[in-house]
């Protein structure tokens, strides 16, 4: 694993792959797109490395 | 949408808690270089439910001497001077408003997330040789505006509570569309009343949108701390949410992920702990 900081060089929120719903699918939409492209949030990737190490 | 004063969405100012004078004092006197402990010990004395909170923390597991300390003075031996007086704010903070009755509003997993942001923020700001007693109480009170909304106008925050349903958006934006304001900026008004520094103020009133900097800020290690203890879940709320990332305020703060493990793990240790000692 590096110990590099993981600097983000682009904007977290990526640009959608469709267009974006209305506001009231726009949270699902969210979460299937981000399943979609294999996004995961900076943070949640940082915990997950966390208890990855953690049951190690 | 028109912004909105956040003074006029809580309205009843005048009726927000006010925190112990002798906090106040103390508080005021640690800023002072040369302050003296006797005048602290002062300061401390004349608030007797003041005095049992300090020998409370001083005797829990949390800070590691249990049942030992009986005096103010020994309770400042054992917890320090910075941190006896984060820790006293945490206590007269967390012990200032009474369970607001507003649907929706889980006072106890607002501390147990307050208490885990706290705890990150210091050991960020620990890792980061930055200043932990500022960030402990940054981390503390960054979303005291949703609990000054829950107290003192639980209908509003009903409310936002209501829109972020029918809508299926993020609780800021429900904030921003039912109140004309948002959290951050009610929480700094509240803080800024009960005369917390600057610092603390802008970080509150900024923690979801980091303002740009040449170099880490507070505000950059609360914005980090609030996401980082949402990604761990530690609120225990079903439907919770890891709120957007600033690339910029991650980028400041340069962390290793060796770092990160150790803030976690840390914050994951003492939460249960702290939260006993402050009761909530």
């Amino acid at each position: 694993m590096s110990h590099d900081h993981h600097t983000l060089d682009r904007p977290v929120e990526t640009p959608p792959t469709q267009a974006v719903p209305e506001a009231e699918q726009r949270l699902t939409w969210l979460f299937r797109d981000s399943l979609r492209q294999q996004l995961i949030h900076p943070l949640l990737a940082v915990v997950r490395r966390y208890r990855e190490r953690s049951v190690q | 949408m028109t912004a909105t004063d956040p003074e006029v969405v809580l309205g009843r100012l005048r009726d927000l808690p006010v925190l112990p004078q002798a906090l106040t004092d103390l508080l005021t006197a640690l800023q002072r270089d040369d302050v003296a402990m006797d005048e602290l010990v002062d300061a401390i004395s004349h608030d007797q439910a003041l005095v049992a909170k300090a020998l409370r923390l001083a005797n829990s597991s949390f800070y590691g001497l249990s049942g030992r300390v009986s005096s103010i003075r020994g309770a400042i031996s054992v917890l320090g001077l910075r941190n006896l007086s984060t820790a006293l704010t945490a206590a007269a903070v967390s012990g200032s408003f009474a369970a607001p009755r507003c649907r929706g509003f889980d006072l106890a997993a607002y501390w147990r997330h307050s208490i885990a942001c706290a705890l990150c923020a210091r050991h960020l700001a620990r890792a980061l040789k930055l200043d932990d007693g500022a960030a402990f109480t940054a981390g503390l009170l960054h979303d005291l505006g949703r609990l000054a909304l829950a107290s003192q106008s639980p209908e509003r925050l009903e409310q936002v509570y209501d829109y972020r349903q029918q809508h299926d958006c993020q609780t800021l934006q429900a904030e921003g569309e039912v109140l004309g304001t948002d959290h951050m900026a009610i929480g700094a008004v509240v803080a800024r009343r009960w005369r917390f520094g600057g610092d603390v103020v802008e970080a509150i009133r900024h923690h979801h949108a980091p303002v740009p900097a040449a170099a880490p800020t507070l505000t950059d290690l609360v914005h980090v701390s609030d996401g980082l203890v949402h990604a761990l879940d530690l609120a225990r709320v079903p439907d919770d949410m890891v709120p957007p990332l600033a690339a910029d305020a991650w980028n400041r703060l340069a962390l290793t992920q060796p770092q990160c493990d150790t803030v976690l793990e840390r914050t994951e240790a003492e939460l249960d702990e702290l939260c006993e000692a402050l009761s909530v």
